[in-house]
Protein backbone atom coordinates (compact mmCIF):
# COMPACT_ATOMS: atom_id res chain seq x y z
CA UNK A 1 0.00 0.00 0.00
CA UNK A 2 1.54 3.28 -1.33
CA UNK A 3 0.49 6.40 0.88
CA UNK A 4 -1.86 6.72 3.57
CA UNK A 5 -4.35 8.77 1.01
CA UNK A 6 -4.74 5.68 -0.54
CA UNK A 7 -5.40 3.85 2.37
CA UNK A 8 -8.30 6.37 3.44
CA UNK A 9 -9.82 5.74 0.51
CA UNK A 10 -9.92 2.42 0.50
CA UNK A 11 -11.39 2.70 4.02
CA UNK A 12 -14.00 5.04 2.54
CA UNK A 13 -14.66 2.50 0.02
CA UNK A 14 -15.02 -0.56 2.59
CA UNK A 15 -17.58 1.90 4.55
CA UNK A 16 -19.46 2.68 1.55
CA UNK A 17 -18.86 6.37 2.11
CA UNK A 18 -16.41 6.56 -1.15
CA UNK A 19 -19.26 9.32 -2.98
CA UNK A 20 -18.91 11.55 -0.15
CA UNK A 21 -15.24 12.06 -1.27
CA UNK A 22 -14.27 14.78 -3.93
CA UNK A 23 -12.90 11.68 -6.69
CA UNK A 24 -12.46 12.31 -10.53
CA UNK A 25 -14.42 8.97 -11.91
CA UNK A 26 -10.89 7.66 -13.04
CA UNK A 27 -9.66 7.70 -8.96
CA UNK A 28 -13.07 6.61 -8.01
CA UNK A 29 -12.42 3.58 -10.38
CA UNK A 30 -8.99 3.00 -9.87
CA UNK A 31 -9.81 2.68 -6.33
CA UNK A 32 -12.57 0.05 -6.46
CA UNK A 33 -10.79 -2.10 -9.25
CA UNK A 34 -7.56 -1.86 -6.16
CA UNK A 35 -10.13 -2.76 -3.50
CA UNK A 36 -11.39 -5.92 -5.25
CA UNK A 37 -8.42 -6.90 -7.25
CA UNK A 38 -5.00 -6.22 -5.02
CA UNK A 39 -4.07 -8.07 -2.68
CA UNK A 40 -3.17 -5.45 -0.15
CA UNK A 41 -5.96 -3.65 -0.65
CA UNK A 42 -8.11 -6.20 -0.06
CA UNK A 43 -6.96 -7.52 3.15
CA UNK A 44 -6.94 -3.94 4.29
CA UNK A 45 -10.55 -3.91 3.29
CA UNK A 46 -11.17 -7.21 4.94
CA UNK A 47 -9.78 -5.85 7.89
CA UNK A 48 -11.37 -2.64 8.05
CA UNK A 49 -14.70 -4.59 7.83
CA UNK A 50 -14.06 -7.32 10.44
CA UNK A 51 -13.64 -4.60 12.96
CA UNK A 52 -16.31 -2.62 12.19
CA UNK A 53 -18.51 -5.42 12.39
CA UNK A 54 -17.53 -6.55 15.49
CA UNK A 55 -18.10 -3.20 16.51
CA UNK A 56 -21.36 -2.62 15.62
CA UNK A 57 -22.71 -6.32 16.86
CA UNK A 58 -20.90 -5.01 20.79
CA UNK A 59 -21.65 -1.72 21.50
CA UNK A 60 -20.39 -1.41 25.23
CA UNK A 61 -23.75 -1.29 27.13
CA UNK A 62 -24.30 0.24 30.91
CA UNK A 63 -26.66 0.40 33.41
CA UNK A 64 -27.70 3.36 35.09
CA UNK A 65 -26.35 3.44 38.91
CA UNK A 66 -29.63 4.65 40.69
CA UNK A 67 -32.83 3.34 41.15
CA UNK A 68 -35.50 4.40 38.44
CA UNK A 69 -37.39 6.50 41.21
CA UNK A 70 -33.90 8.51 42.29
CA UNK A 71 -33.00 8.61 39.05
CA UNK A 72 -36.16 10.44 37.69
CA UNK A 73 -36.78 12.52 40.86
CA UNK A 74 -33.33 14.23 39.68
CA UNK A 75 -34.36 15.14 36.01
CA UNK A 76 -37.83 16.29 37.18
CA UNK A 77 -36.42 18.26 39.67
CA UNK A 78 -34.29 20.06 36.46
CA UNK A 79 -36.68 20.44 34.34
CA UNK A 80 -39.27 22.14 37.47
CA UNK A 81 -35.92 24.28 38.20
CA UNK A 82 -35.66 25.22 34.33
CA UNK A 83 -39.54 25.98 34.04
CA UNK A 84 -39.47 27.98 37.25
CA UNK A 85 -36.52 29.95 35.79
CA UNK A 86 -38.14 30.88 32.29
CA UNK A 87 -41.03 31.94 34.34
CA UNK A 88 -39.11 34.38 36.25
CA UNK A 89 -37.07 34.98 32.84
CA UNK A 90 -40.77 36.15 31.24
CA UNK A 91 -41.91 39.10 33.51
CA UNK A 92 -38.19 40.54 33.56
CA UNK A 93 -38.66 40.85 29.89
CA UNK A 94 -41.88 42.53 30.16
CA UNK A 95 -40.60 44.80 33.06
CA UNK A 96 -37.66 45.85 30.73
CA UNK A 97 -40.19 47.03 28.35
CA UNK A 98 -41.80 48.56 30.93
CA UNK A 99 -39.11 50.71 32.17
CA UNK A 100 -38.92 52.00 28.95
CA UNK A 101 -42.44 53.09 28.42
CA UNK A 102 -42.41 54.99 32.01
CA UNK A 103 -39.53 57.99 31.00
CA UNK A 104 -40.75 57.92 27.00
CA UNK A 105 -44.66 58.71 28.60
CA UNK A 106 -43.46 61.06 31.23
CA UNK A 107 -41.39 62.78 28.62
CA UNK A 108 -44.23 63.01 26.35
CA UNK A 109 -46.05 64.39 29.54
CA UNK A 110 -43.87 67.02 29.78
CA UNK A 111 -43.92 67.90 25.79
CA UNK A 112 -47.63 68.24 25.89
CA UNK A 113 -47.36 70.08 29.03
CA UNK A 114 -44.89 72.70 27.29
CA UNK A 115 -46.99 73.13 24.47
CA UNK A 116 -50.36 73.64 26.36
CA UNK A 117 -48.43 76.45 28.18
CA UNK A 118 -47.41 78.12 25.11
CA UNK A 119 -50.85 77.89 23.37
CA UNK A 120 -52.39 79.29 26.62
CA UNK A 121 -49.87 82.02 27.11
CA UNK A 122 -50.72 83.05 23.62
CA UNK A 123 -54.30 83.41 23.98
CA UNK A 124 -53.72 86.06 26.86
CA UNK A 125 -54.37 83.30 30.24
CA UNK A 126 -54.41 85.14 33.70
CA UNK A 127 -51.51 85.10 35.20
CA UNK A 128 -50.78 82.55 38.92
CA UNK A 129 -50.64 78.41 39.18
CA UNK A 130 -53.04 77.50 36.58
CA UNK A 131 -53.98 73.62 35.80
CA UNK A 132 -53.42 74.12 32.24
CA UNK A 133 -53.35 70.29 30.73
CA UNK A 134 -53.80 66.78 31.30
CA UNK A 135 -53.11 64.19 28.99
CA UNK A 136 -54.35 60.31 29.06
CA UNK A 137 -51.14 59.05 30.77
CA UNK A 138 -52.05 60.73 33.75
CA UNK A 139 -49.70 63.68 33.99
CA UNK A 140 -50.68 67.40 34.37
CA UNK A 141 -49.43 70.51 34.33
CA UNK A 142 -49.10 73.82 36.14
CA UNK A 143 -47.76 76.86 35.46
CA UNK A 144 -46.92 79.93 37.42
CA UNK A 145 -46.36 82.75 35.14
CA UNK A 146 -45.59 85.20 37.85
CA UNK A 147 -43.00 82.68 39.43
CA UNK A 148 -41.73 81.86 36.01
CA UNK A 149 -42.53 78.00 37.17
CA UNK A 150 -43.54 75.23 35.56
CA UNK A 151 -44.81 71.73 37.57
CA UNK A 152 -45.40 68.79 35.64
CA UNK A 153 -47.31 65.92 37.79
CA UNK A 154 -46.78 62.57 36.70
CA UNK A 155 -49.57 60.19 38.19
CA UNK B 1 -68.61 11.12 39.88
CA UNK B 2 -66.68 9.70 37.52
CA UNK B 3 -63.02 8.05 38.41
CA UNK B 4 -60.67 9.27 35.61
CA UNK B 5 -58.68 6.38 34.01
CA UNK B 6 -54.96 6.25 34.46
CA UNK B 7 -53.40 6.08 31.14
CA UNK B 8 -51.62 2.59 30.33
CA UNK B 9 -48.29 3.50 30.48
CA UNK B 10 -46.40 0.11 30.38
CA UNK B 11 -48.20 -1.31 27.22
CA UNK B 12 -48.01 1.97 25.53
CA UNK B 13 -45.79 2.67 22.59
CA UNK B 14 -43.17 5.18 22.68
CA UNK B 15 -45.01 7.34 20.02
CA UNK B 16 -48.33 7.40 22.18
CA UNK B 17 -46.04 7.82 25.12
CA UNK B 18 -44.15 10.68 23.68
CA UNK B 19 -47.87 12.03 22.26
CA UNK B 20 -48.78 11.91 26.24
CA UNK B 21 -45.58 13.71 26.91
CA UNK B 22 -46.34 16.54 24.62
CA UNK B 23 -49.66 17.05 26.29
CA UNK B 24 -47.74 17.98 29.27
CA UNK B 25 -47.85 14.19 30.58
CA UNK B 26 -44.71 14.15 33.29
CA UNK B 27 -45.72 10.21 33.66
CA UNK B 28 -45.76 9.23 30.21
CA UNK B 29 -42.25 10.85 29.72
CA UNK B 30 -40.98 8.91 33.33
CA UNK B 31 -42.16 5.58 31.50
CA UNK B 32 -39.56 7.09 28.28
CA UNK B 33 -37.09 7.48 30.73
CA UNK B 34 -37.19 4.38 32.31
CA UNK B 35 -37.33 2.25 29.22
CA UNK B 36 -34.09 4.30 27.73
CA UNK B 37 -31.86 5.48 30.43
CA UNK B 38 -29.67 2.52 29.78
CA UNK B 39 -29.02 3.25 26.27
CA UNK B 40 -28.92 7.01 26.88
CA UNK B 41 -26.47 6.68 30.05
CA UNK B 42 -24.25 4.01 27.55
CA UNK B 43 -23.57 6.74 25.31
CA UNK B 44 -22.92 9.17 27.86
CA UNK B 45 -20.39 7.13 29.63
CA UNK B 46 -18.79 5.76 26.58
CA UNK B 47 -17.94 9.52 25.72
CA UNK B 48 -16.79 10.92 29.25
CA UNK B 49 -15.65 7.40 30.79
CA UNK B 50 -16.76 9.17 34.03
CA UNK B 51 -19.85 8.05 36.27
CA UNK B 52 -20.34 10.58 37.65
CA UNK B 53 -20.57 12.83 34.30
CA UNK B 54 -22.43 10.61 32.51
CA UNK B 55 -25.08 10.67 35.24
CA UNK B 56 -25.08 14.24 34.93
CA UNK B 57 -24.98 14.74 31.11
CA UNK B 58 -27.73 12.05 30.70
CA UNK B 59 -29.70 13.71 32.99
CA UNK B 60 -29.07 16.90 31.28
CA UNK B 61 -30.45 15.16 28.01
CA UNK B 62 -33.78 14.06 29.06
CA UNK B 63 -34.22 17.40 30.59
CA UNK B 64 -33.18 19.30 27.08
CA UNK B 65 -35.47 16.03 25.69
CA UNK B 66 -38.52 17.26 27.69
CA UNK B 67 -38.25 20.92 26.71
CA UNK B 68 -37.52 20.32 22.87
CA UNK B 69 -39.97 17.66 22.39
CA UNK B 70 -42.44 19.47 20.60
CA UNK B 71 -39.44 19.77 17.97
CA UNK B 72 -39.79 15.84 17.74
CA UNK B 73 -41.31 15.08 14.60
CA UNK B 74 -41.01 11.21 14.94
CA UNK B 75 -38.68 11.20 11.48
CA UNK B 76 -36.62 8.56 14.09
CA UNK B 77 -37.02 6.54 16.93
CA UNK B 78 -37.29 8.28 19.81
CA UNK B 79 -34.66 6.52 21.22
CA UNK B 80 -32.13 7.46 18.19
CA UNK B 81 -33.21 11.08 19.30
CA UNK B 82 -32.48 11.27 22.69
CA UNK B 83 -29.42 9.38 21.35
CA UNK B 84 -28.53 12.26 19.40
CA UNK B 85 -29.08 15.03 22.39
CA UNK B 86 -27.03 12.89 24.64
CA UNK B 87 -24.08 13.06 22.71
CA UNK B 88 -24.60 16.80 21.64
CA UNK B 89 -24.26 17.55 25.54
CA UNK B 90 -21.41 15.54 26.26
CA UNK B 91 -19.63 16.58 22.94
CA UNK B 92 -20.36 20.35 24.37
CA UNK B 93 -19.05 19.52 27.22
CA UNK B 94 -15.95 18.17 25.68
CA UNK B 95 -15.17 21.12 23.92
CA UNK B 96 -15.65 23.40 26.83
CA UNK B 97 -13.09 21.31 28.76
CA UNK B 98 -11.13 21.53 25.36
CA UNK B 99 -10.35 17.55 26.00
CA UNK B 100 -10.86 17.15 21.88
CA UNK B 101 -7.85 18.98 20.67
CA UNK B 102 -4.82 17.15 19.49
CA UNK B 103 -2.63 17.14 22.79
CA UNK B 104 -1.81 13.44 23.50
CA UNK B 105 1.44 12.23 21.77
CA UNK B 106 -0.85 9.32 20.79
CA UNK B 107 -2.92 12.11 18.08
CA UNK B 108 0.11 13.50 17.64
CA UNK B 109 1.86 10.58 16.11
CA UNK B 110 -1.62 10.27 13.96
CA UNK B 111 -1.19 13.40 13.00
CA UNK B 112 2.31 12.75 11.75
CA UNK B 113 1.52 9.41 10.13
CA UNK B 114 2.40 7.46 13.02
CA UNK B 115 3.26 3.78 13.30
CA UNK B 116 0.06 2.78 14.17
CA UNK B 117 -1.01 3.28 10.39
CA UNK B 118 1.92 0.99 9.43
CA UNK B 119 0.56 -2.19 11.61
CA UNK B 120 -1.27 -5.18 10.02
CA UNK B 121 -4.94 -5.14 9.69
CA UNK B 122 -6.33 -7.89 12.24
CA UNK B 123 -8.18 -10.25 9.69
CA UNK B 124 -9.26 -12.80 12.14
CA UNK B 125 -11.43 -11.60 14.91
CA UNK B 126 -10.07 -10.85 17.76
CA UNK B 127 -13.08 -11.84 20.06
CA UNK B 128 -14.12 -14.70 18.37
CA UNK B 129 -15.13 -17.06 21.21
CA UNK B 130 -16.21 -14.95 23.62
CA UNK B 131 -19.54 -14.29 25.02
CA UNK B 132 -21.28 -11.19 24.08
CA UNK B 133 -21.25 -9.61 27.45
CA UNK B 134 -17.52 -10.01 27.19
CA UNK B 135 -16.79 -8.97 24.05
CA UNK B 136 -18.45 -5.74 24.90
CA UNK B 137 -16.57 -5.44 27.89
CA UNK B 138 -13.28 -6.04 25.90
CA UNK B 139 -14.16 -3.19 23.79
CA UNK B 140 -15.49 -0.96 26.07
CA UNK B 141 -11.75 -1.25 27.65
CA UNK B 142 -10.02 -1.14 24.16
CA UNK B 143 -12.53 2.07 23.79
CA UNK B 144 -11.34 3.53 27.03
CA UNK B 145 -7.83 3.70 25.66
CA UNK B 146 -8.35 5.64 23.16
CA UNK B 147 -8.30 9.23 23.13
CA UNK B 148 -12.13 11.07 23.13
CA UNK B 149 -11.60 12.20 19.63
CA UNK B 150 -11.17 8.75 18.57
CA UNK B 151 -14.02 7.53 20.12
CA UNK B 152 -16.13 9.92 19.03
CA UNK B 153 -15.88 9.34 15.66
CA UNK B 154 -15.74 5.64 15.97
CA UNK B 155 -19.23 5.64 18.24
CA UNK B 156 -20.89 8.44 15.94
CA UNK B 157 -19.97 6.33 12.89
CA UNK B 158 -20.15 2.79 14.05
CA UNK B 159 -22.30 2.46 16.56
CA UNK B 160 -24.68 5.51 15.94
CA UNK B 161 -24.25 5.09 11.94
CA UNK B 162 -24.01 8.01 10.52
CA UNK B 163 -22.10 9.00 7.31
CA UNK B 164 -18.94 10.77 7.66
CA UNK B 165 -20.01 14.35 6.41
CA UNK B 166 -22.59 14.08 9.21
CA UNK B 167 -19.60 13.08 11.77
CA UNK B 168 -17.43 16.02 10.29
CA UNK B 169 -21.02 17.94 10.81
CA UNK B 170 -21.39 17.22 14.54
CA UNK B 171 -18.28 17.08 15.86
CA UNK B 172 -16.93 20.39 13.61
CA UNK B 173 -14.15 19.09 11.74
CA UNK B 174 -13.10 18.05 8.10
CA UNK B 175 -14.43 14.52 6.42
CA UNK B 176 -10.63 14.30 5.79
CA UNK B 177 -10.08 14.32 9.63
CA UNK B 178 -12.76 11.96 10.37
CA UNK B 179 -11.10 9.17 7.65
CA UNK B 180 -7.89 9.94 9.43
CA UNK B 181 -9.24 9.17 13.17
CA UNK B 182 -11.00 6.42 11.87
CA UNK B 183 -8.50 4.54 10.57
CA UNK B 184 -6.37 5.45 13.50
CA UNK B 185 -9.27 4.21 15.96
CA UNK B 186 -9.69 0.78 14.07
CA UNK B 187 -6.08 -0.09 13.87
CA UNK B 188 -5.63 0.91 17.37
CA UNK B 189 -8.51 -0.99 18.40
CA UNK B 190 -7.94 -3.96 16.43
CA UNK B 191 -4.59 -3.88 18.24
CA UNK B 192 -6.08 -3.79 21.55
CA UNK B 193 -8.07 -6.53 21.29
CA UNK B 194 -5.99 -8.55 19.45
CA UNK B 195 -3.70 -8.33 22.50
CA UNK B 196 -6.34 -9.07 24.51
CA UNK B 197 -6.94 -12.20 22.58
CA UNK B 198 -3.08 -12.89 23.14
CA UNK B 199 -3.56 -12.64 26.71
CA UNK B 200 -6.82 -15.13 26.92
CA UNK B 201 -4.35 -17.86 25.28
CA UNK B 202 -1.78 -17.52 27.45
Amino acid sequence: MKTNELKLELQAWADGQLDQLDLTPVRRAEIERLATSDPAARELVAGLRAMSTVLKANPPEYTVPAARDFYWSQIQRRIDAAARSESRVAPAAGGGWLRWLLPVGGLAAVAIGLALVRGEKSLGQPEGLADVGSDESGAVVFRSESEGVTICWLD
Amino acid sequence: MTATLRPDYLSADDVQLVAWSKGGDTDAFEQLVHRHRDKIYARAMIMMRNEDEAMDFSQEAWVKGWQRLHQFQGDSSFATWMTRIVINVCLDELRKKKRMRAESIEEMDEESGGVERQMPVQLTNPTEGLESTEVRKRIDEALGKLSEAHRTVIMLHEFEGLEYKDVAKRVGISIGTVMSRLFYARRRLASLLQGLKRERIQ
